[in-house]
């Protein structure tokens, strides 16, 4: 509506303008586990004030949210329950990994660490640092918003589907490639164990 | 005082036990059995003299060298005695497939410490009431701290660990499942967490309520184990600093300290008169910090939005002063092994003072929105309550602890850096309950503040590097310019720093309590052992007793006033 009272018609898509809204309305989902969530907080907070870019409704229901930010050390315990909130979310929905920890894994080799979220769910933004500073954080909203705008093309190389992200976590794929080793370690695995484990995979 | 208690100590102990001393002097005293361990542990907290009725920690190392004696792994436990402030460490040398034997009947706190123990060494406590892992899954094989487990070796799994109530029964269901739409069912199953708004970082709590009673709880943790105490066996000393930013990223300036120190005192340095000075302060905004958060999150949680974003504005403002200090605002790994990163900034006096300035108005501002608020007494009065006895026996430190009426503040009972010519005082709360818990963290604001001021004022000059060419690192315009220096530098970052072999137990007042630092070493630049004693770990153990009997509601409250940080819970 104009001030006289006269209508407006704006000529566009309604997909661009879909485009639109949803880049100034993200809803962010936190899952924010360590330092890097910390971080987060600040950005969420008065000082750097992420609502300018419309996007500080914290909601903690990934139902209504579209897009997840994973900031800090994702464990192989917590991979399943990450993997968990990503399948409840409804598309359009895009994830940012935020942090070294939830990107690569960080300084985190061990034998506790997922090594990167994208083991387990496509990722489109990576945010560098141990943690980022909460301006990286702006920056990665605003280049998710520039791909949500399709100015930027969105990464599709790697998407795991759940049966991979299932693969990536389950024993049945770890067994195949480090039970060898888990063997010459002198470790405790026998052979009855594992398959056992592996029909119970099957079974499931 | 001190020495004619360790001559009774060895008097009164010597029959058949070897008793020592570490690196820095504190009597050790290697049981001879598991039922000795107990009973020794058990005798040395009843003793009038002695009186050790605290337990600072339970840990275990693998022995797998042989240099400890003819056992796989050995069996550790710090005592602390509240009146005299003095440590004694016990010691057990077990063989593989030995049981130890569980010390919970003495130390209540002592329950999830075993529990750990057994996870990660795979060490069987007889007459233990919960016996299971704790940080791994249940699925796991293997004892990741064991030395033959390898560090990179993952094991990961496609679903997450279901309902439990611990080892108390689960209620009796139809088909498995509770009818969640009955609504006077008096056993409903209540899953807060690993993610969930009320429940902070990665925590767990299962619950069974009845109504909106919370009749049983038990904590599923673990779900940030990150591995810390394994990386630093296989880390340097110089290259784990890093990792202990990470422990409680809230105060990871505090971390800094007390990992250098205890590294330090190992090796027999003593640092610089300015140095000490910036590290006081150091650890003082990290309490403040800390303390900011953990006010501000739990209003937050209770429906107090302004306290959030009115303290945000000075947190934020002693990041600024941070990463003016070091160049990180998080985790800073400020400190070097007898030394500092740098050296303070230019600005860094005016900045401060402004802080000190300026910072106690808002402490009161908050005050005057909190203390004296209905709706805040309300909610926290007479809730989450911890009684002094119950927080000695789960070893409670800190500020729940302080709260509860133990008078315990490492700051001024073992007096470490310049504490001792600084005045400040020590907050003690009477009830134990929320509302204590956050008048004592307010107090301790503004007790920093004043220790800030002081120190602020009084910055001596001096160098900030120990003259010790075995820690210092060479000045980086010499590593250019100097052959020896290019040497040196090269060595130290290749080889690390070689500390003498020993063990030695090293803690500060960290301001979510006693952090400690167990470390053994075998000579050489990486720890054998790197044992982190966590203050939160202990005060979660609690919580699960806390929030029986209280509203869900409550145990929202109580969460947020005992301040557990997962990177340190878990490690």
């Amino acid at each position: 509506m104009s001030k006289d009272g006269s209508a407006m018609i704006f000529p566009m898509l309604l997909e661009e303008a879909a485009k639109w809204a949803r880049k100034n309305s993200l809803w962010p989902m936190p899952f924010g586990t360590s330092c890097c969530g910390i971080e987060m907080m600040s950005t969420l907070s008065s000082h750097y004030d992420l609502s300018r870019f419309g996007a500080e409704v914290v909601r903690f229901s990934p139902r209504q949210c579209d897009m997840l930010l994973v900031a800090g050390t994702i464990t192989t315990k917590m991979a399943p329950v990450l993997r968990t909130i990503y399948d409840q979310m409804l598309e359009p929905k895009w994830v940012l990994a935020i942090g070294a920890c939830s990107s690569s894994g960080g300084i985190f080799d061990t034998y506790s660490v997922l090594q990167g979220i994208d083991e387990i769910m496509p990722v489109d933004v990576y945010v560098p640092g141990c943690p980022p500073i909460p301006e990286g954080f702006l920056y990665a909203v605003l280049h998710l918003q520039k791909i949500i705008e399709g100015k930027i093309p969105r990464a599709l190389s790697n998407k795991p589907t759940h049966e991979d992200a299932v693969n990536a976590m389950t024993y049945k794929n770890c067994v195949s490639r480090t039970r060898d080793q888990v063997i010459k370690a002198g470790l405790t695995i026998t052979p009855e164990y594992v398959s056992t484990e592996k029909s119970k995979q099957e079974g499931r | 005082m001190k020495n004619s208690l360790a001559e009774q100590i060895k008097t009164r102990y010597s029959d058949g036990r070897k008793i020592e001393t570490d690196s820095l002097g504190e009597i050790v005293i290697w049981a001879k059995s598991p039922t000795d361990m107990v009973d020794t542990a058990n005798d040395l907290k009843n003793d009038q003299e002695t009186r050790y009725n605290y337990l600072t920690d339970l840990t275990a190392y693998d022995n797998v060298d042989g240099v400890d004696g003819d056992g796989r792994f050995v069996l550790v436990y710090q005592l602390y005695s509240l009146e005299n402030r003095s440590r004694v460490r016990l010691k057990l040398l077990l063989r593989e497939g030995d049981h130890a034997k569980s010390v919970s009947i003495h130390f209540t706190g002592a329950n999830w410490l075993e529990r750990e123990v057994f996870d990660m060494y795979g060490i069987i406590f007889d007459n233990h009431p919960n016996l299971r892992r704790i940080m791994m899954d249940d699925r796991f094989v293997g004892h990741p701290l064991r030395k033959d487990y390898s560090l990179r070796q993952r094991q990961p799994f496609s679903n997450n660990i279901g309902l439990h109530l611990g080892t108390n029964p689960l209620p009796n269901t139809n088909e498995g499942r509770v009818n969640l739409n009955d609504f006077y069912n008096p056993n409903v199953l209540l899953n807060l967490g690993p993610s969930h708004p009320a429940m902070h970082g990665t925590l767990r709590v299962m619950c069974r309520v009845n109504g909106e009673t919370i009749e049983d709880a038990a904590c599923e943790l673990g779900y940030l184990h990150r591995a810390i105490e394994k990386l630093g066996e296989n880390k340097t000393y110089h290259q784990w600093i890093v990792y202990t930013d990470r422990l409680n990223y809230c105060s990871s300036l505090a971390n800094n300290v007390a990992y250098c120190m205890a590294v330090e005192k190992m090796m027999g340095i003593s640092i610089t008169e300015r140095t000490m000075v910036i590290r006081v302060m150091a650890m003082e905004l990290a309490r403040i910090i800390d303390h900011i958060v953990c006010v501000a999150i739990n209003a937050l949680d209770l429906g107090a939005m302004t306290v959030f974003w009115h303290f945000y504005y000075w947190r934020e403002e002693a990041y600024t002063m941070i990463e003016s200090m070091c160049g990180m605002r998080l985790t800073t790994s400020y400190t070097r092994i007898g030394g500092m990163s740098q050296d303070l900034p230019d600005n860094f006096v005016a900045r401060m003072k402004r802080f000190v300035e300026e910072f106690p108005k808002t402490i009161d501002e908050i005050s005057n929105l909190l203390t004296s608020n209905r709706i805040w007494i309300d909610r926290t009065r007479d809730v989450g309550v911890i009684t002094k006895e119950e927080a000695i026996k789960y070893s409670l430190m800190g500020p729940v602890a302080r709260a509860s009426g133990v008078d315990f503040d490492l700051r001024r009972d073992r007096p470490y850096y310049n504490y001792s010519s600084l005045d400040f005082d020590v907050a003690v709360g009477s009830n134990g309950d929320v509302y204590d818990r956050y008048l004592v963290r307010m107090e301790e604001m503004r007790q920093s503040t004043r220790i800030l001021k002081q120190c602020v004022d009084r910055i001596p000059t001096g160098p900030i590097w120990v003259d010790d060419k075995r820690v210092k690192i060479p000045n980086k315009q010499d590593v250019y310019t100097k052959m020896e220096d290019l040497i040196h530098h090269f060595k130290f970052f290749m080889d690390g720093v070689d500390v003498p072999s020993g063990d030695a137990y090293s803690s500060i007042e960290a301001p979510n309590g006693e952090l400690g630092f167990y470390i053994v070493s075998r000579g050489g630049p990486k720890a054998w052992r790197m044992r982190v004693k966590s203050p939160s770990f202990m005060l979660f153990q609690n919580f699960e007793q806390v929030v029986k009997g209280g509203k869900i509601p409550d145990a929202v409250a109580t969460l947020g006033s005992i301040n557990i940080i997962a990177g340190e819970l878990d490690r």
